[in-house]
């Protein structure tokens, strides 16, 4: 096994072609349900991410990450009832209003730390949800949330199928895939692992956290927003359930579960939060209590996640 | 004009005064010393210098700019007003220039960099990306350079790497390159945060006990590299506790006390002056 994993890592680019291959062909033989299965993989592996700019490479704590997930889905939803603005049109600002947000919550409290930042991330999490419950502006259409929304029509043809929804979501997971290992490896990624590392080194370096922080917030929220925009596309009813703190949870997870600022990470923790459940849906409750006692062993056996990136493995070991 | 000029520097935390009512001022291409006992507020000075504190009184100025002054314990005020920056009135954003102080990044866009007396690299990157974290104030890419990678910023990211090679070079740590930086030898840990803040051209370089846990054959070379240094056009302002160093390399030397300056001179001064020799120098056979 470790002998393959070596091999497969030498021949980068037949491995990478081989996965998207996989991806390709894997819905085929399924039927309808388990292809639904994997469009919600494919959202939430974007919504890891996406988040993942912010909890991993950045180091910033972020509890409210469904807020912004729920903001995309509800300006593509709104955009569509109330001006029948085709749906592909509203995604470009669904990403804006979700960023922009990112930006107004973001910029008054980059200076917090660590624990300090996710309560108020928390915070605004449940606020966004309690503005959607109660019906905020009456446009929102409270606990009950909107419906009637337009089918997606893409370059002509309707979506219909859960088939072309798994391919509509896979277009986009490897867009932001290669965009995401782009900043990774960019002048802007470096400075998210400078602050990581030591926020005042980095600091007296000349890089301005306060720019870098932000770009990972508002990266990260707009790449949220977008995973509400798809999610819309495929289900024609918004609802404030979109923003409840566990789904910010689950993201959260999702990030740490895998290997915190890990790409493959990511794709673990989906696999792990969102799949395997989904699959084992016929063990009921029991799945949850399953879940539970699984994340506990991990975060006392390995707390550095699945598949972590090799550097914060170290940075993780060595506190020990 | 002198390169960087400290006026009636002060800074209080809480009851303590660490700095009290400091000046002096660093010339254009000088190795200053500045040296005193452990708590005399050195480190502190350097802190106020490079923004990670505000002073309590008192005013810096790097090469013509106000660095760092204290109207009115300026944080306390601007917190609440940052917006004043984007009012589109001339007055209004003249008036918010001078209310704010600089912050850390500002003041090494201003050239002036630093080391830190316990060793602060980024541990689990390469000796590479660290000293790349030099260049980072000289280069401009952001989100779209990253993710659409245009000519200009290949360029510019080559141009990162081979500036960073250049200084692990002259520092000489070309064959650790790759190596993560907390698996170098201390000293060599110390020579790549050097390496770092020259990578980021500063016109004055700042180091903060740079022979401390230095063996001798290791002082003996970190001296040699302050030299060049300073002769490749670079002011030097160090603290050091090593008299070999200090007294061999600076020519000029401020001696501190619990916060107050009480000497300023050359070594051979410095080492007369019967106010040093009683505050720090007493018990050496200076």
């Amino acid at each position: 096994m470790g002998n393959l994993m070596e091999r497969l890592r030498r021949i980068p680019l037949a491995w990478q072609v081989g996965l998207l291959a996989l991806a390709i062909l894997l819905p085929l033989p399924l039927n309808d349900y388990y292809r639904a299965v994997l469009w919600r993989t494919g959202i939430y592996a974007i919504l890891g991410l996406s988040l993942n700019i912010i909890v991993g490479y950045a180091g910033l704590f972020q509890l409210g990450h469904a807020a912004f997930y729920a903001l995309g889905a509800y300006t593509s939803a709104l955009l569509n009832l109330h001006f029948h603005i085709p749906l592909v049109l509203t995604w470009p600002i669904s990403i804006l209003v979700a960023a922009f947000f990112g930006y107004l919550i973001s910029r008054p409290i980059l200076h917090l730390r660590g624990d300090y930042l996710c309560i108020v991330t928390i915070a605004f999490g449940e606020v966004v949800r309690l503005a959607l419950v109660n019906n905020i502006f009456g446009i929102t259409g409270g606990a009950n949330g909107l419906s009637g929304i337009d089918q997606t029509v893409l370059f002509g043809i309707t979506l219909r199928s859960p088939l072309h929804h798994y391919y509509l979501v896979l277009f986009f997971l490897v867009m932001t895939l290669l965009a995401v290992r782009r900043l990774e490896n960019s002048r802007l990624g470096r400075a998210w692992m400078y602050i990581r590392e030591d926020e005042t080194a980095a600091e007296a370096m000349g890089v301005d956290t306060t720019w870098a922080k932000l770009l990972a917030f508002v990266l990260g929220s707009g790449w949220a927003g977008l995973a509400g925009a798809l999610y819309v596309a495929r289900i024609p009813v918004v609802s404030p359930d979109l923003a409840r703190f566990i789904e910010s949870v689950v993201m959260f997870c999702i990030v740490v579960l895998g290997g915190t600022g890990s790409i493959p990470g990511v794709f673990v923790g989906t696999l792990g939060m969102i799949t395997l459940p989904e699959i084992f849906r016929f063990l009921k409750t029991w799945r949850d209590a399953w879940m539970g006692v699984a994340m506990v062993t991990m975060m006392i056996a390995r707390p550095e996640g699945l598949w972590p990136s090799r550097r914060i493995r170290m940075e993780i070991r060595e506190e020990e | 004009m002198a390169l960087l000029e400290i006026r009636n520097l002060t800074k209080q935390f809480g009851g303590l005064t660490a700095v009290d009512h400091i000046s002096f001022s660093v010339e254009e291409g000088e190795i200053l010393g500045l040296i005193g006992p452990n708590g005399a507020g050195k480190t502190t000075i350097f802190n106020l210098i490079t923004g990670i504190h505000t002073p309590t009184e008192g005013e810096i100025f790097f090469n013509g700019h106000r660095i760092a002054h204290s109207p009115l314990g300026a944080r306390k005020i601007i917190t609440p007003v940052w917006w004043l920056q984007w009012v589109p009135v001339q007055s209004v954003r003249e008036r918010w220039d001078q209310l704010r102080t600089l912050r850390p990044h500002e003041i090494t866009e201003l050239g002036i960099a630093r080391t830190f007396q316990t060793i602060r690299l980024f541990k689990n990157m390469t000796v590479l990306e660290n000293v790349m974290a030099g260049v980072h104030r000289r280069t401009r890419a952001g989100v779209w350079g990253a993710i659409f990678r245009p000519p200009a910023q290949r360029k510019e990211e080559a141009f990162i790497v081979k500036e960073a090679e250049q200084y692990i070079h002259f520092m000489g740590l070309a064959e650790y390159r790759d190596e993560l930086a907390k698996n170098l030898p201390y000293g060599h840990q110390r020579r790549l945060e050097v390496a770092r803040a020259l990578a980021a051209r500063p016109r004055l370089l700042i180091l903060d006990e740079p022979a401390g846990g230095l063996n001798e054959q290791e002082t003996l070379e970190l001296m040699d590299l302050i030299r060049q240094i300073r002769d490749s056009g670079i002011t030097v302002l160090l603290i050091e506790h090593d008299m070999k160093v200090v007294m061999g390399i600076c020519e000029r030397i401020v001696v501190l006390d619990y916060g107050k300056k009480i000497a300023e001179g050359t070594p051979e001064e410095v080492q007369r002056n019967p106010r040093v020799i009683q505050a720090y120098l007493g018990e050496e056979e200076m």
